[in-house]
């Protein structure tokens, strides 16, 4: 009886750290997983939660304009999720993110402490959440509203963030680009 | 006793792995705090000017027109504050290549590229964009964006002139009220004076709308380009348009001076106008080095 109440405990004991186990491959939410910096462990993070829709058009929208937003949408879940995931999940990638997402005084006007620093041990994305809007006569502009809140680690100490962002994009040489931003990033209790 | 706390500390352990971040903050992570950061683009020397004009076609937009409204906004991107200089239409200034005439006529003489050219040529200050629109434009884009609220501080009722009848006080004015009300010039002792300093000041309640929707739903910028692009005539293409919107969004109406120019009445041959004052030079120096007002 004794050695089958410790199977049973191994077993579960087993389950557990296995589900543990499981959490630390994380991903970005759409299914890609996140590069983190050696120096950190990879944590589960809050799944992504994306609305994008056309946006603009006074009265129906043309069959082609549509086939138009909705080619775009992807695309421009994938730049918003790109940019957040460099801010927040992977510091490292940061600069390339910058280059390839900002146009140049956009990337330049953005503050080094947006987002974690580059200093980060650990980081839990708690809610990862973005309305982005499509032009919906052409779908070459958009503009995204993001609301990101985080916990983790930096420099020994804790922290946890909300920051909220207003994206305005531009589809420039077949990249969705940031031209202009507005984030509030506060520190929480 | 040994299976429970082994089935305890292997709970334990899985938790923490799976939430080690969960818990109250101790929040001394300041760096992490970066307030409120704006990255815009930045034209020509980090300023933009805009000539926003009021035709008096009842429809559509033709050149052969009088221009009612003439104000010349302009936005310093790297101060983010802004200016809204308005021009009497009677003004009396010299038109390029057309002789002396009252500022509205430069759009009857040459449609809104001579009266962009005008303006540079009173104020030294040229332009880059201009947007225009007459009585049915400017009615559908308030159809179609919604009433802008005002507070008026004194009542106005104009049966026989604008049809203003407005109650002083906040409220929302619609259509047909905002267009009675920019209008509006016979009731005010000053005339012409007033009403282009009202307009100023409509711009200003439009401005203060355009930013609270665009800070509830940032996307409602691309419908007033839909709706600014259907109803006005602008040199203005899509690109730039989303760009000044941006801009514009990012600019608080509290940081934007509503200035008129200084002017005195008088007479030209038989024509009654008014002369702008020595006064303006130093608005136009500070507007044309600023960009705000």
């Amino acid at each position: 009886m004794q050695g089958r109440r410790r199977g049973i405990a191994g077993a579960l004991a087993a389950l557990l750290l296995g589900v543990a186990c499981s959490h630390t491959t994380g991903s970005a939410g759409d299914g890609t997983p996140v590069a983190m910096p050696p120096s950190a462990p990879v944590i589960e993070q809050a799944e992504w939660r994306i609305s994008a829709h056309p946006s603009g058009n006074i009265g129906p929208m043309s069959k082609r304009e549509l086939r138009r937003v909705r080619a775009e949408s992807l695309p421009l879940r994938r730049a918003v999720t790109e940019v957040y995931d460099a801010l927040f999940l992977d510091p490292a990638a940061r600069p390339a993110v910058l280059n390839k997402r900002f146009a140049a005084r956009a990337a330049r006007a953005l503050p080094a402490r947006s987002g974690v620093p580059a200093s980060v041990e650990k980081v839990r994305t708690t809610l990862r959440k973005a309305d982005i809007g499509i032009d919906a006569s052409g779908a070459r502009r958009a503009a995204a509203k993001v609301k990101i809140r985080a916990r983790g680690i930096a420099s020994g100490e804790r922290f946890a963030l909300l920051h909220r962002g207003t994206l305005w994009l531009e589809k420039k040489g077949g990249t969705w680009k940031i031209m202009a931003f507005d984030v509030r990033q506060k520190r929480l209790r | 006793m040994k299976v429970r706390i082994a089935l305890l500390c292997a709970f334990v352990a899985a938790v923490a792995s799976v939430v080690p971040l969960i818990g109250p903050s101790d929040g001394q992570a300041a760096s992490l705090v970066v307030g409120r950061a704006r990255g815009t683009f930045q034209p020509r020397q980090g300023k933009v000017f805009v000539l926003v004009i009021g035709n008096d076609a009842r429809s559509g937009n033709p050149d052969r027109s009088l221009a009612d409204a003439i104000h010349l906004v302009g936005i310093n991107t790297r101060t983010m504050k802004g200016g809204i200089l308005n021009f009497p239409r009677d003004s009396w200034v010299s038109i390029p290549g057309s002789g002396a005439g009252r500022i509205n006529e430069a759009l009857f003489r040459g449609g809104p590229e001579l009266l962009a050219r005008t303006v540079h040529s009173v104020t030294g200050i040229r332009p880059d964009y201009w947007v225009m629109v007459g009585f049915d434009g400017f009615q559908d884009i308030i159809r179609d964006i919604g009433p802008v609220t005002m507070t008026l501080p004194r009542a106005i009722y104009d049966p026989y002139g604008s049809g203003a009848n407005l109650r002083a006080g906040r409220q929302p004015l619609g259509a047909v009220k905002s267009l009675a009300f920019v209008r509006t010039r016979k009731v005010f002792l000053d005339g012409d004076v007033a009403r282009t300093t009202n307009q100023g000041r409509y711009l200003l309640a439009l401005l203060r709308k355009f930013r609270g929707e665009i800070d509830r739903k940032p996307a409602s910028l691309l419908r007033w380009m839909t709706v600014t692009r259907r109803h006005a005539r602008l040199n203005v293409g899509a690109g730039d348009l989303y760009r000044l919107g941006v801009l514009a969004s990012q600019v608080r109406p509290a940081d934007v001076g509503n200035v008129t120019l200084p002017v005195s009445i008088g007479t030209a041959g038989a024509a009654s106008v008014v002369f702008i004052q020595d006064g303006a030079r130093t608005i136009y120096e500070r507007f044309r080095r600023t960009g705000a007002l």
